[in-house]
């Protein structure tokens, strides 16, 4: 019996579907003081989460990103364009907000923010 | 007319001959008359008999129709007249016809008119001369006269003394004049005064009107002037168009004179006289009246508010000149801040001047003059005033006039110390002088009395007390054409504690080189000075000089000054001239030989100078030490200039400098100041610097400044060595240190240095510690716009290597610390004003424990942070300096682990903005995710065992961006169930923060509960400066689970230790001034309610507030919170159909020193339905009492959380209900023989009927009064003091207790009751029947039961079989139970069933 709940647990576990959130919003690069729209899919299974972010210009930054979420604590990396972008923020039925930083291979570390929520792409507000 | 007879012929001839030469001669003297030369010959003779007239002409014809001149020059004295063309044209008929000499037309051209006032005046004082009858009066004519046209021009000249003082041109064009006919004519004046300086603004203009009209006598009558005037420019001084109105009417006795002039609304002049020909006397009177607004060309707008008046009478007698004149004015000034701010402190003064002049034939005299200016608010005074009679021409050998000031406020000088934070108390100026003078070329000042300051005391936060000093001195002021001089032969300077400085000093200026000379000497004793009155430092100065700057050249002869503690003792300080100094001051070159360069000028010696007196002059700092030994020479540089240069090093022993009582630092100091002074260079140099602290830490090196004044242009050089074995708090740490710093600085212009080397090395034995480094050249200074600029070709490097956590130690405020910070390497980088911050690899501290005491804060825990800071730093020197900048300080990736294990995720960028004054953050940004069960001794903490806490919070906390808190905590342990997690919580916080830096927003809270959410809105408000939140809302709830939030209550354990042990810590008074946020800083939290610094109130709607099984539906009320009391009142709600409503009061009083809160409350539910209580609990039961009741009850509490006061209230009750049913359920009563009892079958025994009588009177009983007391102990047990319940038939009065069973509802507690029955009519005669009574009844008709009885069961369903078992007993007479006598009925009937089946016998 125990072995059959075992395998009924693992069987949800297993085969549930990833949960797909699509958001748009804003990043602002506050080091550059520069915003620019961005949209991002994540894709969420158990703690796992991988994303695909894309941002508009004046900003650079688009392509996958990978990562974990727990509690709604949600942590995102990935390379792209020649930097490491790495995103953390706390995702909730509401929106998904935090902060972020780009590495560039050469150079200072760029320092942002964003905020995502379910939604049109939308137009980047004037940076603060 | 009559008729002649003719003349015999021969007589007739004498008359044609008489005749005819009469005509011949007629015609010949005619023609020779009409000869130009006989004419001129003829004007000369009669102008020949007026003394000093003089006529001289080229040409001259008088004809019957006019007259024609060429070259015509008059003169008569004080007056010179020559002319181009002269015509004048009459009409001869008119004079022959009317007799009237009709001018019609003047024009004279180029008239030069030469005017020599002195010598136009009469010769007054001769008594033979013609008495003066007026101005008009010289224009008499002997027969009727008219002047048609007239067109006169020219040019006049003012001569004095042999020069023109005046020159100018006129015009006058017009007539029209005639007996009873005014004339007019236009005129132009326009007159150059050689007086002012060259230019075209120094002329004067007047353009305007003369009016002239005759009288009877073919004089002129009146003549009157109107016109406009424009007075000339002197350099910046230019008076307002003015306009000049002037009437000469003859008199009976003679004429009057009025005259005004006016120039804008700035000054009026009016002359008003009157000429007495018969006395030969003029009299009159000029006034004058003038603002501020005369000088508005010389002094611009900002003037002081001024007017002054003036009055001058006269009295002059034409025969022989005596004058007598008098004059008075008056002057009001004030608002002198308009001038000068800082002359605000300066009163309004009001001035007086009266003199009076007499003239007696060549005797003039100023008989009295006087002077004075008087403050309006004060006493000060300052006046002239003659000391005897003057002839200005013949001044007297002997001083005349005398100089006063007295009470002149010395603090009016105040505003121009504001800048120097020192102020001068009231004090005044005394002095007074005589003046002697010949009135031409010299004055002399000389004292009455030495003039006297004082007291001199100044006074300012930033100064000791100083003495207050009186000073004396009798300055001799000699002013002449050739020199100004001063000499103070006794200036003193004085306290009365003793200070006292004399000094002697001249100064002079001879006016043709404008050299100026000054010798003196002083000496004197100042003991209070230096470190004030209560400890003083005896210190005595003495000094001479003599010095002449002349063509730019400073000639110092003499110059010596020492500084010592008495007059014989070494000089702490000397400076003294050795050879007589010549400097060139446009080139400051010495004028020095060759030979002389070498040589010292002025030697500088210090010796055994005390420096602790510094101290008493900075607040809060402390210096002490003494400059032992130091000399050094200005002397001439080797090829030009001046070196300062040091001849033995100046050495400090023991100097510390401490600020704030700190421990001072005893150094040993050594520098040898040096400077060069070349023309256009400057170059600074501080050698063989040598400090050596009592641990032997020792820095040397040096510093060098090298300058080109002109181009504003240098290089500077630090180099500075540092060995530092014990330096604080590192000795035991990283052992004995090295130090280096190297750079090397550049002018690129003259606001910006380039930095071509920088490095600041610290070194252990083991390597390099921490180092900054510039691997590339940066600039800095300031921009065109006077704004400090620093920018980094490449970022500078910042190398920290590891180090414990120990060395932080001496700044952790108690804690003890331990672990290590790994090397860290940070990068700062800027350009013009935009710095960052970034560290090359994430800083980390690892293996960090903190404790406090035996309590273990942090144990083992492992810390990595990626810190960045961007800037934005705008500092302005000019005009003021300011300081602004605005920011953002990064730490991201911030991770907290415990044992390997993540406790803290979080990311924090907070951005921020300040100046000089203030800094206050703006920007929030924060992300994190904690997890308690990681945090070591989470229960000390005040946390739940296991949970997690994801939160973030963003907004502006200036700005408009709203301010959110989002938080969910999850995960929560039931304290009552450990193995269970409480619903999640969410907490939503939005709002925006004040410029006040107050919060305000709502708050959203939902307890994720089933089957229905708790959820609360409401709104705070929260100071974030002087802490506290303040509620003043609604508090809203569609549904609220008080167990739910209870639960989360408990999940949270209490920090504030239990009551009886909490320590006393004295409490602040409520009233002193401190802010409440200082009190909670200063006061131990046991000091506090549990509700902290919650203040304000909620207005209560809440929908329904469960505490399952009990619910109470639209609940109101109030809540109100201060620092003392928390007061739930006006409590209203629906429950089991009844009228719930109370009030809860929790009070911590000021000067509770321990955590105990006290508890006050009552509650009460008016006719509710008591069936519904029992139905919550066993809803498929009948109530055992059914009544609409009234409960009420008070509550009593002491605990330190609201759980704690819940836990342990106590409550004491009352139950009171009219007209409702007690039932008390049969036992048994599935048993057919309970129903059959109850049912009074007629089969059963006589007893047993009458028990069923007696069960439906039990069943249902009515009943009048329902009343319940008692009490709930702080245990939760409750004891039940009086339970009554009267019927018409039955009264039951009893006592009980329910005692505590966990986690019970109240009516589903068990039940212990005690019972005395008593009983009348039906069920008397029933239960006396079963001998259950007493036979007597009591007073209220009552029969007792003879047997009380005690009930068990639940509180909501009561056992009544122990008095069932009562009835079973009285019904069998047996010790049987209810169940037995049941068992025996039901045996009974079924042998009557049987009895009944069978056939009857």
């Amino acid at each position: 019996m125990k072995f059959l709940f075992g395998f009924l647990a693992f069987a949800v576990v297993a085969f549930a579907e990833p949960r797909l959130l699509v958001l748009s919003g804003t990043v602002i690069n506050t080091s550059g003081d520069i915003s620019a729209p961005a949209r991002i899919e994540l894709s969420i299974e158990g703690e796992t989460v991988t994303a695909q972010l894309v941002t508009s210009p004046p900003l650079s930054g688009t392509g996958p990103l990978s990562g974990r979420q727990l509690d709604g604590w949600c942590e995102l990396s990935g390379k792209l364009n020649g930097f490491t972008l790495k995103f953390r923020g706390v995702l909730n039925s509401r929106d998904f907000r935090g902060t972020y930083t780009a590495t560039p291979e050469q150079g200072p570390v760029q320092y942002g923010r964003f905020i995502f929520t379910p939604g049109e792409l939308t137009a980047a507000p004037t940076p603060k | 007319m009559s008729r002649q007879n003719p003349a015999p012929r021969p007589r007739r001839r004498w008359p044609w001959i008489f005749a005819g030469g009469f005509l011949l001669g007629g015609a010949v003297a005619l023609g020779l008359l009409l000869t130009p030369a006989v004419q001129g010959w003829l004007l000369r003779r009669v102008l020949a008999t007026q003394a000093g007239w003089r006529l001289d002409f080229e040409r001259i014809g008088v004809g019957p129709t006019g007259l024609d001149a060429r070259g015509l020059a008059f003169a008569m004295p004080g007056i010179e007249a020559s002319t181009a063309p002269l015509s004048v044209r009459v009409a001869p008929s008119r004079l022959f016809s009317r007799r009237e000499l009709r001018v019609e037309q003047i024009e004279a051209r180029k008239i030069r008119l030469v005017v020599t006032p002195a010598q136009l005046a009469p010769a007054t004082s001769s008594p033979s001369a013609a008495p003066f009858d007026g101005l008009l009066r010289l224009l008499q004519a002997p027969l009727p006269w008219a002047l048609d046209t007239a067109h006169l021009d020219g040019e006049i000249v003012v001569r004095d003394a042999g020069q023109s003082r005046l020159t100018g041109s006129f015009s006058l064009r017009g007539g029209g004049i005639s007996a009873g006919t005014p004339g007019e004519f236009k005129y132009e004046i326009s007159a150059d005064s050689l007086l002012l300086p060259p230019g075209p603004d120094r002329q004067l203009t007047s353009t305007g009107t003369v009016r002239l009209s005759q009288d009877r006598d073919h004089g002129i009558a009146r003549l009157t002037v109107d016109g406009d005037l424009h007075l000339p420019r002197y350099g910046q001084f230019v008076l307002p168009a003015g306009r000049l109105q002037s009437d000469v009417s003859t008199t009976a006795t003679g004429e009057t004179y009025t005259s005004r002039l006016t120039l804008g609304t700035a000054a009026t002049l009016d002359l008003t006289a009157t000429l007495d020909a018969t006395k030969s006397m003029l009299t009159g009177r000029v006034t004058l009246h003038a603002d501020q607004s005369v000088a508005v060309s010389l002094l611009g707008e900002r003037l002081p508010r001024a007017s002054a008046d003036g009055t001058l009478t006269f009295s002059l007698n034409l025969r022989n000149g005596d004058l007598d004149a008098a004059l008075s004015g008056d002057f009001d000034g004030r608002d002198w801040e308009k001038i000068l701010p800082q002359l605000a402190a300066v009163d309004a003064l009001k001035g007086r001047l009266t003199a009076a002049l007499t003239r007696r034939g060549d005797a003039l005299k100023i008989n009295e003059l006087t002077a004075t200016l008087r403050g309006e608010n004060t006493d000060a005074i300052a006046r002239v005033a003659l000391m005897q009679p003057i002839d200005p021409r013949h001044a007297p050998t002997t001083p005349f006039a005398q100089l006063t000031l007295e009470h002149w406020p010395i603090e009016w000088a105040n505003p121009f110390l504001t800048d120097t934070g020192v102020q001068l108390a009231p004090a005044e100026f005394n002095g007074a002088w005589s003046l002697a003078s010949d009135l031409s070329a010299s004055a002399t000042l000389t004292p009455q009395r030495p003039a006297t300051f004082g007291p001199i005391q100044l006074r300012g936060e930033k100064i000791p007390a100083l003495p207050v000093l009186n000073v004396s001195f009798s300055p001799r002021a000699e002013i002449s054409a050739t020199r100004f001089a001063v000499d103070v032969p006794d200036l003193t300077v004085a306290s009365a504690n003793g200070d006292r400085v004399e000094a002697r000093l001249a100064v002079s200026q001879e006016t043709a080189t404008g050299a100026l000379q000054t010798r003196g000497e002083i000496s004197g004793s100042l003991p209070t000075v230096l470190n004030g009155a209560e400890v003083p430092l005896p210190l005595t100065l003495d000094g001479r000089w003599e010095a002449r700057i002349e063509n730019n050249r400073l000639q110092l002869a003499e110059f010596n000054f020492a500084a010592r503690a008495a007059t014989d003792a070494t000089p702490w300080l000397s400076l003294q001239l050795e050879r007589p100094f010549d400097l060139d001051l446009a080139t400051f070159t010495p004028r020095v030989t060759l030979a002389d360069r070498e040589l010292y000028w002025l030697r500088l010696r210090l010796a055994q100078f005390p420096l602790a007196w510094i101290s008493h002059w900075l607040p809060d700092r402390a210096i002490s030490g003494t400059l032992t030994v130091g000399e050094s020479a200005i002397r001439p540089a080797p090829k030009d200039g001046f070196a300062f240069h040091p001849i033995t090093p100046w050495r400090f022993e023991q100097l510390s400098f401490a600020v704030r009582g700190a421990a001072p630092l005893p150094l040993n100091v050594q520098i040898s100041p040096a400077a060069i002074w070349q023309g256009d260079r400057l170059a600074i140099a501080i050698e063989d610097l040598d400090v050596l602290d009592p641990d032997a830490n020792r820095l040397t090196g040096g510093l060098v400044v090298d300058t080109t004044l002109s181009t504003k242009s240098g290089t500077a050089e630090i180099s500075l060595d540092g060995s530092l074995p014990k330096l604080p708090h590192s000795e035991d740490t990283f052992g004995a240190l090295n130090a280096s710093l190297r750079a090397k600085f550049h002018t690129i212009s003259t606001r910006i240095v380039g930095a071509d080397e920088f490095s600041l090395r610290v070194n252990n034995a083991a390597g390099p510690l921490a180092t900054i480094e510039a691997p590339e050249p940066f600039i800095f200074g300031l921009s065109n716009t006077d704004m400090v600029v620093f920018s980094t070709l490449a970022p500078i490097q910042l190398k920290l290597a590891g180090f414990p956590l120990t060395w932080l130690q001496p700044w952790s405020d108690g804690l003890t610390l331990s672990g290590t910070f790994a090397p860290a390497e940070l990068q700062l980088s800027s350009a013009i004003n935009r710095y960052s911050l970034r560290s090359v690899t994430p800083v980390q501290l690892d293996g960090i424990s903190v404790r406090r005491g035996d309590l273990q804060l942090l144990p083992a825990a492992s810390l990595r942070i990626q810190p960045g800071l961007d800037l934005t730093f705008i500092c302005v020197t000019k005009p003021t300096f300011q300081v602004a900048y605005m920011g953002t300080a990064h730490a991201t990736d911030v991770q907290l682990d415990f044992g390997g294990r993540r406790a803290l995720d979080l990311d924090l960028a907070l951005g921020f903005k300040g100046n000089d004054q203030i800094t206050l953050p703006d920007l929030i940004n924060l992300s994190a995710r904690t997890d308690f069960s990681i945090f070591p001794h989470v229960s000390s903490l005040g946390l739940p065992p296991r949970g997690t806490l994801v939160a973030r919070i963003n907004g502006e906390l200036l700005g408009t961006e709203p301010v959110e808190l989002w938080t969910q905590l999850t995960g929560v342990p039931d304290t009552e169930n450990p193995k269970q997690n409480l619903p999640p919580i969410e907490l939503t916080l939005l709002g925006k923060i004040s410029r006040e830096q107050v919060f305000t927003g709502g708050v959203d809270l939902v307890v994720a509960g089933a089957p229905q959410p708790t959820d609360l809105k409401f709104d705070v408000s929260m100071n974030l400066i002087e802490g506290g939140l303040k509620i003043t809302s609604g508090l809203r709830s569609q549904f609220l689970d008080g167990a739910a939030l209870l639960a989360y209550a408990r999940a949270f354990p209490p920090s504030a230790p239990a009551p009886a042990v909490t320590p006393a810590t004295p409490v602040p008074r409520s009233d002193s001034p401190v802010s409440t946020r200082t009190r909670v800083r200063a006061a131990n939290y046991a000091t506090l309610p549990f509700w902290s610094e919650l203040t304000g109130s909620f207005d209560l709607d809440l929908r329904a507030v469960q505490f399952a099984p009990y619910r109470i539906d639209r609940v109101r009320g109030r809540l109100d919170v201060d620092d003392t009391t928390l007061d739930l009142h006006d409590l209203s709600g629906e429950m089991f159909a009844g009228r719930w409503g109370g009030g809860l009061k929790i009070v911590h009083p000021r000067g509770n020193t321990t955590a105990e809160h006290n508890l006050s409350g009552e509650f009460h539910i008016e006719q509710f339905e008591s069936a519904r209580v029992v139905q919550t609990v066993f809803p498929n039961q009948l109530a055992s009492v059914d009544a609409r009741i009234d409960v009420r009850a008070n509550l009593t509490s002491t605990g330190n959380s609201f759980v704690s006061l819940i836990d342990h209230s106590a409550a004491d009750f009352s139950v009171d209900g009219r007209n409702g049913l007690v039932r008390l359920s049969v036992p048994k009563a599935d048993l057919v023989s309970t129903a059959a009892v109850f049912g009074g079958t007629v089969l059963l025994s006589p007893e047993l009927r009458a028990l069923g009588r007696l069960l439906k009177k039990f069943a249902e009983m009515p009943v009048d009064q329902i009343r319940i007391t008692g009490r709930r102990a702080a245990t939760g047990e409750v004891s039940l003091n009086e339970f009554r319940f009267e019927s018409p038939q039955a009264r039951l009065l009893g006592r009980g207790r329910i005692p505590l069973e966990a986690e019970q509802p109240l009516m589903n507690r068990p039940l212990e009751l005690s019972l005395e029955l008593a009983a009348k009519d039906e069920l008397a005669v029933i239960l006396g029947g079963m001998s259950l009574l007493e036979k007597k009844p009591r007073a209220d008709g009552f029969r007792a039961m003879r047997q009380p009885f005690t009930l068990g069961g639940r509180a909501g369903s009561p056992d009544t079989a122990p008095l069932y078992d009562l009835f079973a007993k009285a019904v069998s007479g047996s010790s049987g139970t209810w169940g037995f006598l049941m068992r025996k009925a039901q045996t009974e009937l079924e042998k009557k069933k049987t009895a009944a089946a069978k056939p009857a016998p």
